[in-house]
């Protein structure tokens, strides 16, 4: 059935990170080398021994989604309150999106418009509100309308509702790589005819109880987060909202959208050994990568740019490192590989998505983002980091990596389109 | 172009026991596996009753000696999925991992760890969190945890869409294999009952609840339904190509040959109708050819009178008489893993050619006037084509489609 496959393109694109709102901050801040790591204000960190995240302090969602709603003359009947923080940053992702692909929501066939986002925590921030109370009051004193806000789903399906897009509707919850997941995922279904148009991308949103699990696993650095540096100790926590305007090519080109990239490839794998460590020798990152490759029918001395998962922890980065060098080979050494974690943080369910996002700019604009707050090569880890600085340079093909707990590795590339 | 897709294996741990025997003995006799609960105290909530699984013992599921930190969801999908393997006469070495796949529907995964590891937040900070409790709050944990189990090294998905979970995850495995993506897929749904996700319900008013001296119970299309009872467990099915299959020599159990999902606001039925119309499409059959609907049945009291008026829309006169079946009232709403259990009650229900009942039926509802085939099964039923719905009227509406194998199958 090969033969039937549909080409997929991306046409529109929406952030909110730490970095900034919006595509050109978001891209401004990325080839400045500029952190979006503060000290956390939302809860309290003196019990951590980190106390640094990428919090998106200028996101203020009443205000953000009901301008948005304003500019595109929609109608509404639920209230961003209502919401939980996670569904604010992804809904304020998707009007961002649809605004930068010009898509015309009242041509768009809506039974064949779908969204597809991935996830870490979902509306577990919801849960530990109420639970909170629960815990420390009892059920009575717990209120409904804070119930309502806790349905992992509710982050696809206010997006659906909000624009009226009535095809399949369906969350990835594959933790740290379901951003890439879900663009991967969108792909497909696009390649099967499922869908014409999908909203695709991730989101995630700050959250205590990620800051105190990952430090309470040794994850979070006690410095600054430097990815691939041999003093690199960690990842800081983040939040965000991502997404991408998938189309195929034919719609697309009906309704003369402007085409950012091509979608050419996707991989998927899972190291099957344990829940957290990643598999130092790079096996099973090399599975995914080396799927991608196959599906998009490319030799791996094509790409031109690696977009890392580059958490920053020194096994994630090790091992990631060695994958790219057991399928690139002696290339691995001319191939530029960049971690955007470095300045955005780990955004966890949306870095995949930022990550997609961040290659479809850095092909239009033929400039790569740094790995910033690097400083001393590892042995161990002796690829071109891109250190600190952007860097102009052609690119035709980029490659993408998200690694996530239990092993679920996500590998997508992208072309430009010709 | 869309390949033919067979099951060839099942794997159930539900209220109803550890085998799809009991399971299927248990559904067809309508025999009900809904108690007071007894796994967490309910005193503070207004419902009080559900179907827990007992008495697993998960030290026959697993190979591994460290079993502390593997919790309630991901022991139910390590044991389900085993079953599967096992009954797909299934082997995983070097020679295939890869080219395995797994694919997990719940709606919110492990719901009890992430309400534990939020306690002890709360309460210690740092100082007594225990950071392997916190691997299991990610959504993916369970599929993690069988992938480990197993050694299923190929691609590895874990997705929620609400009541639609299970069904869905069933349907992305189709697609999968439809795309070349892997050649044999483990795909089901999973999910527990904990204090929380009950606490949750009741809060929200969704469960059935005693009232005006009529008792709390699960009755589906009942004039008097006020709800579902929340059950509990994991049901794994093991897909392949038909031809693979039967290179193999697998005992195929039925075809999946048609599926969709989609997503609707409105409430009004739309999305259910274009999501049963599709996949009827997809299959190339029309609704007349339909011998059975395993139906989402929920006893929530609009979503049933929907469900009824879309299947009369669908299928017209025909849906008279086929017969139309809720099997939640007998191991509660699953809630992601419904659509799972109730595939495998549609590829049981060919095999075993009877139709299993919608219990606790008592009084006809004027909304509600199909053939619910109430409290006896439905025996000597010739089923070759059967459908399963999982919806959520104001959210994803999904179906799957079931073919009978003609001959050579496990009927």
């Amino acid at each position: 059935m090969n033969q039937d496959k549909k080409r997929v393109v991306i046409t529109g694109v929406g952030i909110i990170s730490p970095v900034g709102i919006g595509k050109d901050a978001f891209w401004s801040a990325l080839t400045k080398g500029t952190s979006g790591i503060k000290e956390i204000r939302s809860f309290d960190t003196a019990d951590y021994s980190c106390k640094i995240g990428g919090e998106i302090s200028d996101f203020d969602p009443d205000k953000i989604i009901a301008q948005l709603r304003t500019s595109f003359k929609q109608n509404s009947s639920t209230p961003p309150h209502t919401l939980d923080r996670v569904c604010q940053l992804g809904l304020a992702a998707a009007y961002l999106a649809i605004k930068d692909s010009s898509l015309q929501l009242a041509t768009v066939n809506k039974q064949k418009a779908a969204v597809i986002m991935g996830t870490t925590s979902g509306t577990s921030n919801a849960f530990a509100a109420y639970h909170t109370t629960w815990l420390r009051e009892g059920i009575k004193k717990v209120n409904p309308v804070d119930v309502a806000k806790n349905k992992h789903e509710s982050i696809v399906h206010c997006i659906s509702n909000e624009f009226g897009l009535k095809g399949i509707s369906v969350l990835m919850g594959t933790a740290c790589s379901a951003g890439t997941y879900a663009i991967g995922e969108a792909f497909d279904l696009l390649r099967l005819s499922k869908a014409e148009v999908i909203l695709a991308g991730g989101a995630d949103a700050l959250s205590e109880v990620s800051h105190c699990g990952f430090n309470a696993l040794r994850s979070l650095t006690k410095s600054v987060c430097r990815p691939f540096d041999k003093r690199r100790d960690g990842m800081v926590v983040s939040e965000g909202g991502a997404v991408v305007i998938l189309e195929t090519l034919e719609h697309a080109q009906k309704r003369n959208a402007h085409i950012y990239a091509e979608v050419v490839g996707y991989g998927l794998s899972c190291d099957a050994e344990h829940m957290t460590a990643p598999q130092a020798n790079g096996e099973s990152a090399a599975n995914s990568m080396n799927m991608a490759l196959k599906d998009a029918g490319i030799t791996p001395e094509r790409v031109d740019y690696i977009s890392a998962h580059g958490t920053g922890t020194h096994l994630n980065d090790l091992m990631e490192t060695n994958g790219i060098k057991r399928v690139f080979g002696e290339y691995a050494y001319k191939v530029p590989v960049s971690s955007v974690k470095s300045m955005v943080g780990h955004t966890f369910g949306a870095a995949g998505a930022i990550k997609i996002i961040s290659c479809t700019l850095a092909l239009q604009h033929n400039t790569l983002p740094p790995t910033i707050n690097y400083q001393e090569q590892d042995p161990e880890c002796d690829l071109d980091y891109v250190p600190n600085t952007a860097r102009k340079k052609e690119i035709n093909i980029t490659l993408s990596n998200s690694f996530a707990f239990g092993g679920n590795n996500a590998t997508l590339i992208l072309r430009n389109y010709q | 172009m869309n390949e033919q897709i067979a099951v060839t294996g099942i794997g159930i741990i539900s209220a109803t026991g550890s085998n799809k025997e009991s399971f299927w003995q248990r559904v067809s006799n309508g025999s009900s596996a809904i108690k007071p609960v007894s796994g967490f105290e309910t005193a503070e909530f207004n419902s009080h009753t559900g179907a827990e699984v007992s008495n697993l013992n998960f030290r026959d599921y697993t190979k591994r000696r460290a079993i502390r930190n593997i919790d309630k969801i991901s022991r139910f999908s390590i044991a389900a999925g085993l079953h599967a393997l096992k009954d797909a006469k299934i082997q995983i070495d070097s020679s295939n991992a890869t080219k395995m796949g797994l694919v997990l529907g719940s709606t919110y995964g492990g719901w009890s760890s992430i309400a534990e590891f939020h306690r002890q937040m709360l309460e210690y900070k740092l100082k007594r969190v225990d950071p392997l409790l916190f691997t299991n709050t990610v959504p993916n944990s369970p599929a993690g945890q069988m992938a480990i189990e197993f050694g299923i090294k190929g691609l590895n998905n874990s997705l929620s869409s609400g009541l639609a979970s299970g069904t869905d995850a069933i349907g992305w495995g189709v697609n999968y294999l439809r795309l070349g993506k892997a050649e044999t897929i483990l795909a089901g749904g999973a999910e527990e009952l904990s204090c929380w996700s009950m606490g949750s319900f009741d809060k929200l008013g969704w469960l059935s609840r005693a009232t005006n001296g009529t008792p709390e119970l699960f009755r589906p299309f009942d004039k008097h339904r006020n709800g579902p009872v929340l059950g509990e467990g994991a049901a794994m099915l093991v897909l392949e190509p038909v031809e693979s299959a039967a290179k193999r020599g697998a005992s195929i159990y039925a075809q999946i040959i048609g599926y969709a999902s989609v997503y609707d606001a409105a409430g009004d039925g739309a999305g259910l109708e274009r999501a049963i119309r599709l996949a009827l499409e997809e299959a190339g059959i029309s609704p007349s050819e339909v011998d059975y609907i395993n139906a989402e049945g929920n006893a929530d009291k609009a979503s049933d009178a929907l469900e009824t008026a879309v299947l009369k829309k669908v299928f017209k006169d025909a849906a008279d008489t086929i017969p139309v079946t809720s099997i939640k009232p007998v191991i509660g709403h699953t809630l992601g893993a419904a659509g799972a259990f109730d595939a495998i009650t549609c590829v049981l229900a060919m095999q075993h050619q009877a139709v299993p009942p919608t219990i606790n039926y008592q009084e006809q509802d004027t909304e509600c006037q199909l053939n619910y085939a109430p409290n006896k099964k439905l025996a000597n039923k010739q089923i070759n084509i059967a459908i399963s719905l999982s919806f959520k009227p104001n959210g994803s509406c999904a179906c799957l489609v079931f073919k009978k194998e003609a001959a050579g199958g496990n009927g």
